[in-house]
Order: structure tokens, then C-alpha cells, then sequence
């Protein structure tokens, strides 16, 4: 039985600022599209296998502000929820865990002090760890970056994959910071090199702009999962507008119109996977 | 009382509500820009607030819609009338011109003939936006070519005179489009924002046009380039008129015979910065910096040139005001950061080294490491800086955690 | 719905990782749930033992609380009922050999094995089917995709026990185990959506 025999998982994304949904490009830019929680709980109705939620500015404020959206969303949807930003001890770990979370994502803090993971992993093993590889690509050449693609560090992506599974991180989530939010598909190249040298888990992310891309993505590389964000968000915003008093870029939210027709983007991607013969499960 | 550097206010103060220091020179008239003199500073209130904050406030206010009408009448009167174009759109590809030429081209069926004065020393990031916003837009182009020697020598003017190195840029920007314009007898040109947005006097921001001042000139004799005169221009630095040409502002009588209009698009359109990069990514092929601007947070502003950055730094030693600053405060003033989010991002970057370009820059202009450092702690302001055990410090900054706070 | 209101439900809480969600599952079913992080001699319908994380980890915290006695005994007798769940199936087993070996409750004689990585991703995360081969009320009447996250599987030695098999590449492996009054689900019921709280249902139902 072939690895492809799996059952690809569809993940939205979510991006979380001061407790509302936002979307950048290439992980700039902060516009708001809605309450997190309307999103989430859609896409659990709508057949999503699990959900991500990030908050952009954790590391670059050095604050944790999603246990109560961890728990909220937790209440209501019985799916798996991967909780990242701004982790930097065990302790945060397990606080998010108790909120309702089922793993963590972590990017700067592992680059800082490594040993997290081994620390982490004795207490909550390995499959409760993810790890956030955010590739930055300039010119032709891969590095990294932390702290949601603003701090470039001067390492290959595929050697330091391969060094987060050694350490005993349980899945990787690859960012293609480039491709992330431009919608023209994904970056096959770097993401066909890891999922391949790695013998843990990959989720692709970043670039999701068709059904297509998906496909393409699916069939050219080794990865468990895609990750989706633009895709869907944009699709869903107009079914959830809400006036919102907090700061942040609502600009862009004022110019939608109301859409009261929702149409489940995750089921007919599911269906158009599987009748290009990817398994999903529906 | 000892004078302040460019006579700048003695006590600092930051705007409570957007973090801006009072210490900010507004916007001036490049070309005559002598060393060591005054500055006008930015207008705060009796509160400790920025009049750009105010603004802000009644920015919110403002019948967009209105103003929409007022800039259809003023292209209708424009529009097809001048030969192949109809307009001038200075720009280089960057967000801000992304979104005023494709605007003006695609929604309002205007021909922009785009003006650019190219970066000194490209980045390879910003020159691919300055390819595909041309080829995105199918939009004619002039370029200016100038002569890299002049250039590096009046850049390297006024590096050690004014401790300026973006001067021959803004220079270029601010001029060429008009001398330009002139040329090719093309009446209308659009800047994007008003410097208004941040923080020049609202009374500059209730005319969608830019002061004459600020782009022409009645006599030769107030015009210094680089901080030196056009006399010594030509005699002791041996620029040729031909070379520094491309650098002057147009004559006054010039413009008022051919009558040009410098607008601000942004008087007539609700301009959201931080809306005008998707604008940009999403129809121009618009890409960010690979990696976060060195000084401040943000990925997509002013990123075609190397010498910005540096730039950037001198207007940190110069006034105490980092790129962070300016960026955060302007993003309070849009409401898209609160005033806690501003505190941090300029205590995380303020004021940090911009490396990656600077060796290369030095190099380019033929100035030497040391000779640089020594010349630019002679612009630190005395009641801005300390120096507390070898290294210099700000006496005060928005988060209060200076020597003298 | 109002059936289950009366069903009392205790879930151990190890400390280090989610209890909230299978919590919430059975509260969203309508029980009367706790979490119990002492022993707790009150009458239960339900005993559960959820988790995710470490073989030893797990065992050490059962037996600093005294829990693993508690289970022990509790489970001699076959009218209490408990559920395993993840990790807390696996310590239902004789031995683990995660960081060397590790000696579990051993109410279920066999071993708790790693998933060889050679030809399948480790750890295997996500949604795979269960297969029934048995005629059974646990799992009747349902979507068979469930969700897992684990890297380690069990091997029960009595094969009879074996309630479900999952598929991986190049392993069978037992999804889920049952015996006498222990029922063990190496996946989440808790976040295997709706066809996790029909199993959850129909073991409320059917178990109890």
C-alpha cells in the first residue's frame, strides 16, 4: 500500500490578530476578514479534517493571547485544532493543550533553543509537536524565516526539516512564504524535496489559489496535508460580515457585501480530489 | 539657553496618541536645503497631540464620494486632450504608484505617461516590481538616465553635508516628473499620498494640489544641491550643467506659462496604505521584501532602494525618530495598530543598524567607513543623544526609556 | 438525548495534555461529566482514561497519584466500565518500549509497539477507516473514519480481543480493543467529528 493511499487532509489556515481573523500576502499585512470562530465552525460543518490557528504577532509582541478562542472553538467543534504563536516554554505548551488544543506549532522559539522539542516531547510525545517551516525563497536560493516570515535566518529549509525531525518534532507545516496568499499555486519544487527526505508528516501551505493547484500539489509531492487559507477565507468573508470596534485593517471588510448563499468550497474540493483519484476523506 | 541642532524644539515630546516625536522636520523644499539650518517642525497641540493625528480624525470624516466628482471633473477636462497622454504618474513601481497609475489608467480610462526616477542602487526585489508593474499595467514609461558620476558625487555631498544620502533621490522624484511633464506638454501630474498623511500642516491637505514651492524656483541663486551651490557645482566639484540639469527644479515662470498642476491623488481617493499593497500584489505583480525592512517591522515600504534604509538611519540620528516610528504612527493614525502595538514595535527596531546594504553603498560612493561615522555623530543633536560609556544613546524615547526619561 | 443525563461520566486528567475536548464531547451528549485529578471513590458509570503524549510520562503520573492501583481494582470488577482512549488504551497493556521499556497497567495482556517508519510516516496523523470484522454495537451505523494521532500501536496477544484493524502502508494494526468490561480506542472519538460522537453514543448506549 502506497503512501498515497492516505487520506489527504484539507486544513484551513486561520491567521489570528487581537482576536480577528486576518489575512495577509507573504505574511504581510494585516487585513481583517471576520470573527475567527464564525470561520472555524463553518469549515467544521463543511467537512474541513482539522484546523490551524496561528496568531501572527505572538513572537513579535512576545504575547499569548488564544487560550480563550482555543476554548471556544473547542466547545463546538469536534475536530482537531493545531495551536501556534508565540509558544516559547513547556509550560505555554501545556497551558494551550488545556485550553482544548490538540497540537502545537512552533517556529521561533525551536530556532532559539532547540532543546524545547526534546524537553516537550518526553512530556507530551512527539505527535503533539508541530513544527512551522516557514522557506523563503530569494532568487533561486531557500532559506527560513521566524517570527511569521519577518526575521530571515541563513538556514536551508531541507537540512533543517530533516534536523526537526531528528529532534523528535512529530509533523512539519511548510510555509512557502513567496507563494503564501498570492493564490498562483504552490511551491512544488521545495515542497516535493522535504516531503520526500522526510519520514514524518508533511502539510503544505501557501499558494492555494484553485482546485487544481491542490491536485498538482497532491500528486507531485510526499505530503500528508494542504493547508488553506486565501482560498477560503476569501470565500467565506462575505457570509459573516460583522462591524468590528477593535483596531485593525477592516477596510477591506466594509467594501464586501453581504452574501446570504454559501457555497462549501471544502466538499467540492473534496469531491474534485477524489474523482481524481486522491483520497480524502469525505 | 544653548541652541538645538537645525533649532529643533529643546524639550521632546511623542504624540500620545500616535508615538510621533515633535522633533520631526515637515516636509521642505529640498533644493534648498542648507546645512545646519532651521528646520520647521511638526505642529502638536496643547495636549501633546500631532495636528496629523488630527487630520486623521477628520479624514474620517471626509465625503469621498464628493471628492470622487471633483476628480472625474478635473480628468474630463484632461482626458484624451494632450497628444498620446493625458497625464503623469511619477512612480517606481511601488505601492503607492502601483496603485495611483492603475487606478487612474483602469477604473478612471485615463493614459498616464509613468515618469521614473530609478532607485540609486536597485534592489533586485524592487527592480522586478518596477518590470512587472510596467508590464502589468501595459503602461508607457520614461526613465531617467542620468550620469552615475554626477550622481554618486552629489550623493556623496550630501552624505557629508547633510548627512542626507536620499537627497539626490527625492531630488529626482520630486523634479524630473515636472521637467517631464514640461517637455512633453502633459498639464497633469499625480503624486499618490500628500505628505499631509504624515503630518505636515492640514492646512496643506484641504488642496488636492502640491505647493508650487516645493517643485519650482524663482532664482538660481537659492538652489543648493547637496548642500553646496550650483556655482560651486560647476567650479569646485566639477559637475557639468548638462549632468546637474536633471536634478534642477523647474523654473516658476515655466509652469505657470504651461500651467501645471501637481495633484495628489490621494486628496481625491480614500487612501489606505496598508490597502494599496494588495492593490499592488494583486494587479501589478507587486512582491514585498523577502525579509523584514532593517529599522522597522514591515516588508513592503520603500524597498527598491538600498540607500533608504541608510537614509532612514541618518533621520534616526539626526531627530531621534526611527522607521519604526514612522511606520507605527502612521498605522495608529489608520487605526490598524493601537498605540501599546506601536510602544513595542519601536522598542523592538528602532533605530537598528541597517547592514545588509551599507558596505555596498560606502563603497559605491567612494566613502570610507570611519570618515562616515565621524561625520554623522557631528549630526547627533546634543538634547537628543548621550553618550553613556562609549555608546550613544536617546536622551528619550516613546517608551520612556531613555538616559534623561 | 435526555437519556444520557443521568450517565455519569469521570475522566482522569494526566495534567499534560487536552481533557478539555473529550469533555466537551461527552457534555455535548448530554452527561454529567468530571474531571478527576484524585481518586475519586464516587460511583461512575464511565471511567475514561484519555491522552496524548509519552508511554512513561503517562505511567509515572498514574502511579504518583496512586491512579494505577485505583484502575487496577476498579477494573477487577466487571461492572465498572472504562474507556481508553489514545494513549490511555495503550496503558491498558502489559508494556511499552517507548524510551526503553515501560510497564503498563497490564489489564490487557500484550505490547504497545512503535510503528515502524521504514515504509509508513510516523507519526500517523490523521483520518484513516476502521474495519470491524466482528458484528458489533459500537460501531454500527456510522461513518468508519476516525481520527489519529499516535506513533505508537497495540498488540494484543489474545487476537479475539481485537474489536477494529486500521490500515497503514505497510502495517495492520489494532484500531481498537475490547475485553470483558474494557473497551480501548486507539483513535479520538472526541475529534473524529460526527462519527466519533456516534461512537461515543453508541458506546453510552450499548457499553453502559
Amino acid at each position: 500500500m502506497s503512501q498515497k493511499n492516505r487520506n489527504i487532509r484539507i486544513i484551513p489556515k486561520l491567521d489570528i490578530k487581537n482576536g480577528l481573523l486576518i489575512k495577509g500576502i507573504n505574511l504581510e499585512g494585516l487585513r481583517v476578514l471576520g470573527d475567527p470562530y464564525d470561520f472555524a465552525k463553518y469549515y467544521y460543518e463543511c467537512g474541513a479534517d482539522e484546523i490551524c490557528y496561528v496568531d501572527n504577532v505572538a513572537t513579535l509582541y512576545g504575547t499569548n493571547d488564544l487560550n480563550k478562542f482555543i476554548s471556544r472553538t473547542a466547545k463546538d467543534l469536534f475536530i482537531p485544532m493545531t495551536v501556534g504563536g508565540g509558544i516559547r516554554s513547556v509550560d505555554d505548551i501545556k497551558q494551550i493543550l488545556s485550553f482544548g488544543a490538540d497540537k502545537v506549532c512552533l517556529n521561533s522559539q525551536i530556532i532559539k533553543t532547540p532543546n524545547i522539542i526534546s524537553k516537550a516531547k518526553k512530556i507530551f510525545g512527539s505527535s503533539t509537536l508541530c513544527a512551522i517551516v516557514e522557506t523563503v525563497k530569494i532568487d533561486s536560493e531557500y532559506f527560513i524565516s521566524c517570527s511569521n516570515g519577518r526575521d530571515l535566518v541563513k538556514k536551508n529549509p531541507i537540512t533543517w526539516a530533516k534536523h526537526l525531525e531528528d529532534l523528535g518534532v512529530g509533523e512539519i507545516f511548510l510555509t512557502s512564504v513567496n507563494k503564501e496568499g498570492l493564490k498562483s499555486g504552490f511551491d512544488i519544487n521545495i515542497i516535493e524535496k522535504i516531503s520526500s527526505k522526510l519520514k514524518i508528516p508533511v502539510i503544505a501551505h501557501g499558494g492555494a489559489g484553485n482546485f487544481e493547484h491542490i491536485k498538482k500539489v497532491i500528486k507531485n509531492t510526499n505530503i500528508d496535508g494542504v493547508a488553506i487559507s486565501s482560498l477560503l477565507h476569501y470565500s467565506a468573508a462575505p457570509y459573516f460580515i460583522k462591524n468590528f470596534h477593535n483596531t485593525g485593517n477592516t477596510h477591506f471588510l466594509k467594501t464586501l457585501k453581504k452574501e446570504m448563499i454559501k457555497i462549501n468550497v471544502i466538499k467540492n474540493l473534496k469531491k474534485f480530489l477524489k474523482k481524481n483519484k486522491i483520497n480524502v476523506r469525505i | 539657553m544653548k541652541k538645538t541642532l537645525y533649532g529643533l524644539p529643546k524639550k521632546v515630546i511623542f504624540c500620545k496618541k500616535t508615538l510621533m516625536s515633535n522633533q520631526r522636520p515637515s516636509s521642505t523644499q529640498e533644493f534648498s536645503h542648507k546645512s545646519l539650518e532651521k528646520k520647521n517642525t511638526i505642529t502638536f497641540d496643547k495636549k501633546g497631540i500631532s495636528e496629523s493625528w488630527h487630520y486623521a480624525q477628520e479624514k474620517k470624516k471626509i465625503n469621498f464620494k464628493k471628492r470622487e466628482k471633483e476628480l472625474l471633473k478635473l480628468l474630463d477636462k484632461h482626458r484624451g486632450k494632450h497628444g498620446e497622454f493625458d497625464c503623469v504618474v511619477p512612480g517606481s513601481g511601488g505601492k503607492d504608484s502601483c496603485y495611483a497609475s492603475h487606478m487612474l489608467k483602469y477604473k478612471y480610462g485615463m493614459n498616464p505617461l509613468t515618469i521614473t526616477w530609478p532607485p540609486i542602487l536597485y534592489t533586485s526585489y524592487g527592480y522586478k516590481n518596477f518590470k512587472n508593474w510596467i508590464k502589468s499595467g501595459n503602461f508607457s514609461n520614461i526613465s531617467a538616465s542620468r550620469d552615475e558620476g554626477a550622481m554618486i558625487k552629489l550623493t556623496k555631498l550630501a552624505v557629508m553635508n547633510l548627512m542626507h544620502p536620499f537627497q539626490t533621490f527625492m531630488l529626482g522624484q520630486k523634479n524630473y516628473p515636472i521637467q517631464m511633464a514640461l517637455k512633453k506638454n502633459i498639464p497633469l501630474v499625480f503624486y499618490g499620498e500628500n505628505e499631509a498623511e504624515h503630518g505636515n500642516p492640514i492646512a496643506d491637505n484641504n488642496s488636492s494640489l502640491r505647493d508650487k514651492s516645493y517643485f519650482t524656483y524663482k532664482n538660481i541663486d537659492s538652489i543648493y544641491l547637496g548642500g553646496a551651490s550650483i556655482k560651486d557645482l560647476y567650479n569646485k566639484h566639477n559637475i557639468k550643467k548638462k549632468d546637474l540639469d536633471i536634478f534642477m527644479p523647474a523654473k516658476n515662470e515655466e509652469i505657470e506659462k504651461k500651467k501645471i498642476e501637481v495633484h495628489y491623488l490621494g486628496y481625491y481617493l480614500d487612501w489606505v496604505p496598508q490597502e494599496t499593497y494588495y492593490h499592488a500584489v494583486e494587479n501589478c505583480g507587486f512582491i514585498p521584501r523577502p525579509f523584514r525592512t532593517q529599522g522597522t517591522y514591515s516588508k513592503y515600504n520603500s524597498i527598491d532602494d538600498k540607500i533608504d534604509d541608510l537614509h532612514y538611519y541618518t533621520t534616526f540620528i539626526k531627530f531621534g525618530i526611527g522607521r519604526a516610528t514612522y511606520d507605527a504612527s502612521q498605522e495608529i493614525r489608520n487605526n490598524h495598530l493601537n498605540y501599546e502595538e506601536g510602544k513595542k514595535l519601536i522598542k523592538k527596531y528602532d533605530g537598528e543598524f541597517p547592514n545588509i546594504y551599507f558596505k555596498e553603498i560606502l563603497k559605491y560612493l567612494g566613502i570610507k567607513e570611519d570618515d562616515f561615522f565621524k561625520r554623522l555623530n557631528k549630526f547627533r543633536p546634543w538634547h537628543l543623544w548621550k553618550k553613556e560609556k562609549k555608546e550613544w544613546k536617546l536622551r528619550h524615547t516613546a517608551n520612556k526609556d531613555g538616559t534623561d526619561d | 438525548m435526555s437519556e444520557y443525563k443521568k450517565i455519569k461520566v469521570n475522566i482522569v486528567n494526566l495534567g499534560f495534555n487536552n481533557t478539555f475536548s473529550i469533555f466537551q464531547a461527552f457534555k455535548s451528549l448530554g452527561c454529567n461529566v468530571q474531571l478527576i485529578d484524585k481518586i475519586n471513590k464516587n460511583k461512575t458509570d464511565l471511567l475514561v482514561l484519555p491522552g496524548v503524549g509519552s508511554y512513561a510520562k503517562g505511567m509515572n503520573t498514574l502511579r504518583e497519584k496512586n491512579f494505577d492501583n485505583y484502575i487496577q481494582d476498579y477494573a477487577s470488577d466487571n461492572n465498572n466500565k472504562i474507556l481508553g482512549v489514545c494513549l490511555g488504551m495503550q496503558l491498558f497493556f502489559s508494556e511499552s518500549c517507548e524510551f526503553g521499556k515501560t510497564s503498563g497497567l497490564n489489564l490487557i495482556p500484550g505490547k504497545v509497539k512503535k510503528i515502524p517508519n521504514k515504509a509508513n510516516k510516523v507519526p500517523h496523523i490523521g483520518w484513516n477507516t476502521v474495519k470491524t470484522s466482528k458484528n458489533n454495537d459500537f460501531f454500527k451505523n456510522n461513518d468508519n473514519h476516525f481520527y489519529f494521532v499516535h506513533s505508537y500501536y497495540c498488540e494484543p496477544k489474545n487476537k479475539k480481543l481485537i474489536l477494529s484493524e486500521t490500515n497503514l502502508e505497510k502495517l495492520n494494526f489494532c484500531s481498537s480493543v475490547m475485553k470483558d468490561n474494557l473497551i480501548g480506542v486507539q483513535f479520538h472519538p472526541e475529534k473524529s467529528s460526527i462519527a466519533g460522537k456516534n461512537l461515543l453514543t453508541n458506546i453510552l448506549k450499548n457499553f453502559i
